[in-house]
Formats: C-alpha cells, structure tokens, sequence
C-alpha cells in the first residue's frame, strides 16, 4: 500500500488545538509533536483531561465544533493531513487510517448486521463487488478469531459479547489493510480477562501485519505490555517520550514517577500508596510555565516562569527519549518515591464479628412486569411447560466482616458483587439468607427498626458526581444526616461539618459550595465526608476509584485506609481492580457468577494454591512493567447468563483445569483448605492440583 | 450560600438574556399582565355598558377595535378578558402543576404496580380528545368559570404527570437517591426533597407550554358557551357571539381571536426559550 521510505510513517509537529468556549479558550492539545515508524506500537498516556483523545482526533481530523486545529501539521506516508480536503479526508478515514473507538457496546448499529457493517467499510474504500466483499469480511472476521464467521456474520451486534464486539470492531478496522490504527482506550469498557484477550489480539495482529498502532490509553500496564514507545501527556503538553522500557525505569519527568508510583501493584506490599498532591489545572486557566510545577516536588522558581518547557533530547542519555522538564538534567529519577514503608500495613483487626452474611441470595425476575418472565419450556416428556425465570444475581454467598475490618469483594461485571452490596445494606430486598449486623437479624427488622440502625452503615459510591444532590449544598448534603439521626444541629452541627471538610482534605470554606463546583476526587471527598458524619461502624465503598484517575484514586484509598484507624470503620470493599484489593483489604472474596469461588486473607488468596477463575483473574491483570512478559491464562468463551447458569461448578464451561465428569455434575462446597479453616476454596481440585502450575498448553487436562 | 445562589442564578439569566424566544414571550406576556393588572384604569369604556345607537360601529380613534352587536367598545372588553384568560390559565395550570407532578412523581419513584396503575389511569384521560373531556366535565358540573378551571386542570394533569414521571425515573437511579435511602429518610422527604427539586426544569418547561393550550381551551368552551357567562367579557365568548355577524362586521371576531393567538404564541415562546436555556447540554444543569 505504502510508498517505501525511511520518513516516519506518522509525523505530528507543533500540533495545537483549541476549543473556542463560552468561558474561555481551551488549549486541548498544545505543541505535540511525535513520530510513528511503520510497524511500530506508540502509546499515549494521561489522566483524563490531558489531551490524549483530542490529539487522536486531530489527526483524523474529527475535531467536534466548537474545536479547531489552530496550529501545526499532521504528516502521514508523506502528505500533510491537514491541507487534505474534507473529501480526500474521508477517503483516508477507516482505509489508511482506523479508529478503534472506546465503547463496544455502543459503537455498533444494532438494527444492522455486523457483516453488513464490515462490508459497508469495504465497498466504501475498496472497488469489489458484494460477494467479494463478504470473502473479505470473513477473512477479517476469522483473523480477529471471532469462532465461526460464515455463520456470525449474519448475526445482529446484540447477539455478540462485549469483547467480541470489540473484535468486530477491531475487524471493522482491518478490513481496508490499514497503515496506521488508532485505538482509543480499547479496552477500558471491558473486563480484565476480556482485556488481555484483546490486548494479545492486537499484539498478534501487529506481528503478523506489521500495521502501526496509535494507543491512546490512561493505564500504564496496557502500555507496557503492547508499546515499543510511549509519549505522557499532560494538560496538552507532550511532557515525555522515549522507548517503553526506558520511561518505565528510569523516567525523566517527575510526573511521569509519579503516575508510575500511584498504581497499587498486584505483588507488592506497600503501606501508603504514593501520591500526587492536588489535580491537573483548569485547562481554561492554564499557569505560567510548567503546567506541572503547582504538584511537583522539585519544581523551582524558574519552573514557574516563562513559556511551558520544550520537549528536547536528554543530553546524558544514549537512548531516544525526549522530556519537557527543565529540571531534567539534574534529577535522578529512577528510584521510585514512596512515602511509608514497604512493609504492608500493619493492621491489628479483632476476631469480633460485625457483619456476617450466611447464604444470601437475590433473584431477580428475568423480563418485564407480571407476564414477562414466564417462558414455555418443553419438558423431559414432551410436554410444554411455563417457567417463571430468574436472573439469579447472588445465589447463596456467606462471609463474615470483623470490627476493623476490610473485606473485598472482586469479579467481573455481572458477577453479583454490588447486588451483594446492596441486598446486605437491605436497600435490595434478599430473595433468601440471613444478615446480621452488630447482632440485629437484619433480615427480620421492621421498616422503622431499620431505619435508625441505616445510622450505623454507610455508601460510597463509583460515581462521585451522581451521589450528591446537584441542588444541595454541601452544607446541606453532609449535614442532612447529622441533623436525621440526631447527632449534631445549629452552629455545633456547622462546626463538625467543617471539621469533617478538613479530614478528608477539603477547606472548611467549601461548606457553602455546590457539588458542581468540584473535581471528581473532591467529590469523592465529600461523599466520604457524607458517610462518616453519621459515625457509621461499617462502610460499603462500591468500586469509590473506578472512576477516578490513578493519581486521585491514591490519593483516595490513603484517605480511606487513613480514617479506617482512626474511626475505628469496618469496610466492604468492593472493586474490579483486583491491584486497589490487593492494596487496602485485609481479606478477599473472589465471586464468579453470584457465587464466592474463594475467600481469604488477602495475601493468601492472592498466592498458591489459586481457585482456577483467581489464578486467570490475577494472570490477566496487566503488569506495569514492561520487561515482564507474564504467562496469561486467557479464558474460553464468555461469563454464562445468571439466568441458566452451568450445572455443577458454574466455572466449568471455562475453567482451564477442569476434571471431566465431577465438575459438570457437583457443585464444589466453599471448603477450607488449610489448618485454620481462613482460606476456603470452592473448587474440586486438590489442594496440590490448585497450587501447581498450568499446563503448557492449557488444555483442559483429560485425567483426573 | 447566598453568593453562590447568585452565581447559579446570575448564569440562569444571562442565558436567558441571550435567548430570543424566551426574551420575547417574557415581554408579551408581562403586556398581558400589565394590561390585566390596570385594565379598569386603562380601558376608554365600560365593557359591560350597552349602548345600542353605536353598534357595530368600525374601528375608529373613538373605538380604535370598533363596537360589538350591543355597542360594547370591544377594545375595552379585550382588555378585561384578559384578566379571565390569565385567571384561568394561571389557576388550572398551577392545579394540573400540583396533581400532576405528585402523581407523576410518585408513580416515577416506586415504579412497579402503583406506577402501572397510576400511568394507565392518565393514559384512559389522555386518550380523549381534550376538547371533549371538558366538555364532558363542565356539562356534569353545570357551566361556570370555577368549573371550567376544574376541568382544564383535569384535562392538563396527564401531561404534566407524563413529564414529571420520565424526569422523576432518572433522577431515581441516581445515586445520591440511594444515598438516601441508606441514611434512613422517609420516602416522602426523598420524593419531595431529593427527586421533585431536580425535576423541575422539565416540568417548567412544560407549564408554560400547556398554559397556552388552556387558555385556548377555555376560548373554545366559553365559544361553545359551556365557559365563562355573558356579560362577563372572556375572548372566545366574544369570538361566540361576534360570530354572527362576521359578514357585516368582522372586527368583532378579528380582535378577539388576534388576542387569544397572542397569548399563545407568548407562552409557547417563552417555554421554547426556556427549554433551550434549562437544557442539560446547556450550563444550568450541571
């Protein structure tokens, strides 16, 4: 396709774009200039709000109104993009160049079939006939390794799962032979076992095709396990660039250490997390000089003078990279910066119950209103049968939560872990089992009883935004339950309040403000501050960073693991992200389809022997360093539907050890697999079996 | 606390500043009000005093809408009928406002069987046509301006519970709704102080809009004679009894209508404008 040269195959230069708002200009991308070289993987890292996307679609020159490109050039295989005519442009787009977008389950149209959204690409770029087309989109389809395409090609994006939308996606993208594939967040609406699936997809994909990848992404570990090269931004400077391995070692940034430092690792121990004072500036307000000074600890005055700092080549360095600090010839930063020691959290939780859970179930009716869940089945003897069907979202989970305590509970999207949360918080109705709180039988209480006791368990949140009332201020938000449960009113109740604001880090000025008028992380301040005005002795934190960026969730789970002590607070901790777990809970509850697969003290459920679903949990996470290559267990096929689990152990359709025989027809007991009876493991295996590693091939073993 | 409601505030009417229908319904509805508020002050003749030597007269400097049938001076009584129009506007509309909202938010909040009930019961008022369910109301209650207010509310709480449920099903899955519920409130402080303050954009939205339509209504009742009583001057009773005489004399309905469409197009402007300035896409709602 490409006329052979030694030019990059890529090339942005001073490249600037501004959106033109009613508050002011905002400088989205601001000087970036990279290259990609043909067959090479770049990423581009960033919390959100650092202009990532915005240059992405720069380059494809999909700016929305009211955005322009100001400044610059965007040079691919030797043309300038940005003097191309709207028409010559559409002619690039999804031929030359393809976007992979975000969001699988949006970004298909669910009244076409995929095949004719595949085909539609073709015939658009390419002069074939129909069936021609349809060869072409079979063979895509079959490179992404979507099973069976003559046959799914016919078939409605409904009838896909999440990561093989994505894969239509992706085929979508490869259809026209492209140069260059810009993904946008591939993976980030997916689950980290359907990540690492397409995460090796694209790495194949690169091999044997040699396309350029453009990776636009705000985790460091998709990063570091498919980028030759990196490029960090922030506020819309290209702050870094260079070869994956040597950012990740021996970054030149400051910000760039920090961002590395502020992920919690899947294998490490750390008391506090590192990190980042504050959050990115107003891009509407950007400061003089360095965007980064106001956060960096090594910031001088110098750096907060003057233009932003260029990107240059640093001069003691042999390799490639580029960095955009001033300071960069002076500062060591390849040690990593820490604050506490790496000695894990030394915790002293007592034995005393305060939550205990014994077989919790909750099924929901599958279908809507009275006569939507009956379905007509046909039964053994030939007869018709009407069913009434449910979605059964936690069937039967038993745990217990001590005073002081922290409990995870990981899994999948659809797993059951927040209808876990909320039917325990009796804010869902439990189909079945037993809850005690504080030994009140929860499940037994009248309305009114429940009522006074809601005081002593608290919610946080995922969403910040969406858990403070838009028209309230926060005054009032925090203040309403103080005043509810009678613990504090008048000027005695301003003043908790203000003390509350200042414990989680806000001022104590921020009582009048609104909602609106703060950043994600200071919300999650306020909502956290709103849990513990009522002096609650438990409280369920669903997901409370996942929607956060990395710098702000450290700051968060310090701030979470810091009152814990200091209220004497029990937690349910329930997250996907099986690093943040790892980091604050004491102990883990690992669920797969409504059930637990394994529960335990953190660090034991975290290493040999593993349930099969924790080990493939724990293999697919995507480690933060680029030298390591780990041996990831991917997974056949898809989580099954909660409606119609799989008989037996409900891990059996896709577990990679599985016994034929015993474990399509048992369903394994939550059994205790050492001396003191802590960490169960619900699984057939021996505890020998469980502990040894996987079989080369990972295959399903045949003898038992 | 007051500095920041002024900010939100201080947003709301720039926005609104900058919107031309919302501008200019605002200023033909404040015409209208004004013109209510003074119409004994301001209007050059009694509306009710006959005076049959002068009827039919055309528009004139003396009579600038001309005279009716009975010599009435019909700019004086276009006037006073628009006291009865905003009446009766205004009063239905804030009785269909209060039923409406409550029903639909209700309904909206539990969801479930009592919302199943509640909505299937609005959509049985909905599926007759408007005209005729008032009618049908009036006949039953015996004509009179109290009744036509009773049955233009009736009509209108169906489309206000309609709006207020669909607003009321997404402010529920938020999350501070659950928040709540955990903290131990009563349901009737989250409908009335966590889910009804949110709703309200729409909701305003859609008051304004249906005022017009009542006050069209209550012309069309008061035409069919159904509505306000002779001699009370109202603009589709005047449109009723001017009808008559169209062919000699059609300044007796020309005005009258001229008024009603007036009023409509102000209101339906100014819940145009106020749609565009309280969209979410917009700054107010954040």
């Amino acid at each position: 396709m490409r006329s052979t040269s030694t030019d990059p195959l890529l090339s942005v230069e001073s490249l600037r774009t501004e959106f033109r708002t009613e508050g002011g200009t905002v400088t989205a991308v601001n000087d970036v200039s990279f290259a990609l070289e043909q067959g090479e993987v770049m990423g581009l890292v960033g919390e959100s709000g650092a202009g990532k996307s915005v240059t992405a679609t720069s380059i494809l020159r999909l700016i929305p109104y009211p955005g322009e490109i100001v400044s610059g050039a965007v040079t691919f295989d030797g043309e300038d993009l940005l003097e191309r005519t709207e028409k010559e442009m559409q002619g690039i787009r999804g031929n030359r160049i393809t976007l992979i977008p975000q969001d699988p389950m949006t970004s298909l149209n669910p009244v076409l079939t995929v095949g004719r959204q595949i085909i539609e690409t073709i015939r658009l770029h390419q002069d074939v006939d129909k069936a021609e087309a349809r060869e072409i989109a079979i063979e895509s389809m079959r490179e992404v390794e979507i099973p069976d395409p003559q046959s799914r090609i016919d078939e409605y994006p409904h009838e896909f799962s999440g990561g093989m939308r994505q894969r239509v996606l992706i085929a979508i993208g490869l259809a026209c032979e492209p140069d260059l594939i810009i993904a946008d967040e591939p993976t980030t609406a997916l689950d980290v076992t359907t990540q690492a699936k397409i995460l090796e997809l694209l790495n194949d994909l690169r091999e044997r095709r040699g396309v350029s990848i453009l990776m636009i992404t705000h985790n460091l570990g998709v990063v570091a396990q498919t980028c030759d090269r990196v490029g960090v931004m922030y506020a819309g400077n290209l702050i870094e660039t260079g070869r994956v391995e040597d950012v990740f070692e021996q970054p030149r940034h400051p910000y760039t250490r920090a961002l590395i430092d502020s992920i919690p690792s899947v294998d490490d121990d750390l008391e506090r997390l590192y990190s980042l004072p504050g959050s990115m500036p107003d891009p509407k307000a950007l400061p003089d000089g360095c965007n980064f000074a106001d956060r960096c600890a090594h910031a001088t005055e110098e750096c907060r003078a003057g233009p932003d700092p260029a990107l240059e080549a640093v001069s003691n360095r042999s390799t490639d990279s580029q960095v955009a600090c001033l300071r960069a010839a002076d500062l060591d930063l390849s040690e990593p910066a820490r604050n506490g020691t790496d000695e894990r959290r030394q915790r002293t939780t007592t034995t005393e119950s305060l939550l205990e859970v014994n077989g919790l179930k909750k099924h929901f009716s599958a279908g809507d209103g009275f006569f939507g869940n009956l379905s007509l089945t046909r039964t053994d003897g030939g007869g018709l049968s009407l069913e009434r069907r449910y979605v059964k979202a936690v069937d039967g989970v038993s745990f217990t939560i001590n005073r002081g305590e922290t409990l995870g509970l990981v899994g999948e999207s659809g797993c059951g872990k927040s209808t876990v949360a909320r039917t325990v918080m009796q804010l869902l109705e439990p189909t079945d089992g037993e809850v005690y709180f504080d030994g009140h039988p929860l499940h037994e209480l009248g309305s009114s009883e429940m009522r006074s006791l809601r005081q002593e368990m608290q919610i946080i949140f995922q969403d910040p935004k969406s858990s403070l009332n838009p028209r309230k201020t926060v005054g009032q938000i925090i203040g309403r339950g103080m005043k509810k449960h009678g613990i504090a009113t008048g000027d005695e109740k301003r003043s908790r309040i203000e003390e509350l604001l200042e414990r989680v880090g806000l001022q104590a000025g921020d009582i009048d403000k609104y909602p609106h008028q703060f950043s994600g992380g200071q919300q999650q301040r306020i909502a956290i501050a709103n849990a513990l005005a009522v002096e609650p002795k438990l409280i369920v934190c669903d997901e409370p960073v996942s929607a956060l960026d990395v710098s702000v969730q450290a700051q968060i789970l310090n701030l979470l693991a810091d009152i814990q002590d200091e209220f004497d607070l029990s937690y349910l901790f329930i997250s996907h992200n099986i690093s943040v777990v790892r980091h604050i809970c004491d102990r883990v509850a690992v669920m797969y389809l409504g059930k637990v697969a394994e529960l335990g003290p953190t660090e034991r459920v975290f290493s040999p022997p593993y349930h099969p679903y924790t080990e493939s949990l724990l293999s697919a996470v995507p480690h933060s360093t680029p030298d390591r290559q780990p041996d990831r267990i991917l997974l056949e096929g898809t989580v099954p539907s909660p409606i119609d689990p799989p008989t037996g152990c409900s891990f059996h359709t896709r577990c990679p050890k599985k016994l034929d025989g015993t474990c399509e027809r048992e369903e394994p007991g939550l059994d205790p697999i050492d001396g003191d009876g802590t960490h169960q493991i619900s699984c057939h295996l021996s505890v020998d079996e469980m502990g040894e590693p996987r079989t080369e091939t990972g295959e399903p073993r045949a003898d038992p | 606390m007051t500095e920041e409601k002024k900010a939100h505030y201080g947003r709301f009417l720039r926005q609104f500043r900058r919107n031309q229908k919302a501008m200019i319904g605002l200023l033909i509805i404040l015409g209208l009000v004004l013109t209510a508020l003074f119409a004994p002050v301001i209007a050059p003749h009694d509306p009710e005093a006959t005076n049959i030597p002068d009827r039919e007269l055309a528009p004139s400097l003396e009579h600038p809408m001309g005279t009716d049938d009975l010599g009435r001076d019909i700019l004086s009584r276009v006037m006073f009928g628009t006291q009865i129009s905003l009446y009766v506007g205004f009063t239905s509309i804030s009785a269909a406002m209060i039923m409406g909202t409550t029903i639909g938010v209700v309904a909206g909040y539990y969801q479930g069987k009592i919302d199943e009930g509640l909505m299937r019961a609005m959509d049985a008022m909905m599926s007759f046509p408007p005209i005729l369910l008032a009618l049908t109301i009036v006949a039953v209650l015996e004509p009179s301006l109290n009744n036509v207010i009773i049955a233009l509310a009736l009509v209108y709480t169906p489309f206000i519970a309609r709006v207020a449920r669909s607003a009321a099903l997404s402010v529920r899955n938020e999350s501070y709704v659950e928040a709540a519920i955990a903290r131990g409130e009563s349901d009737r402080y989250i409908i009335f102080r966590e889910v009804l303050p949110n709703c309200v954009g729409p909701l305003l939205v859609q008051a304004s809009i249906n005022i017009a339509f009542t006050m069209l209504l209550e012309a069309s009742l008061s035409f069919l004679g159904l509505g306000v009583q002779p001699p009370t001057p109202s603009w589709g009773l005047m449109i009723n009894q001017g009808w008559a005489f169209m062919g000699d004399a059609p300044w007796l309905v020309f005005f009258p209508a001229l008024a009603i469409a007036i009023a409509v197009i102000g209101f339906n402007l100014l819940g145009d404008g106020l749609r565009d300035v309280l969209d979410p896409k917009g700054e107010i709602i954040e």
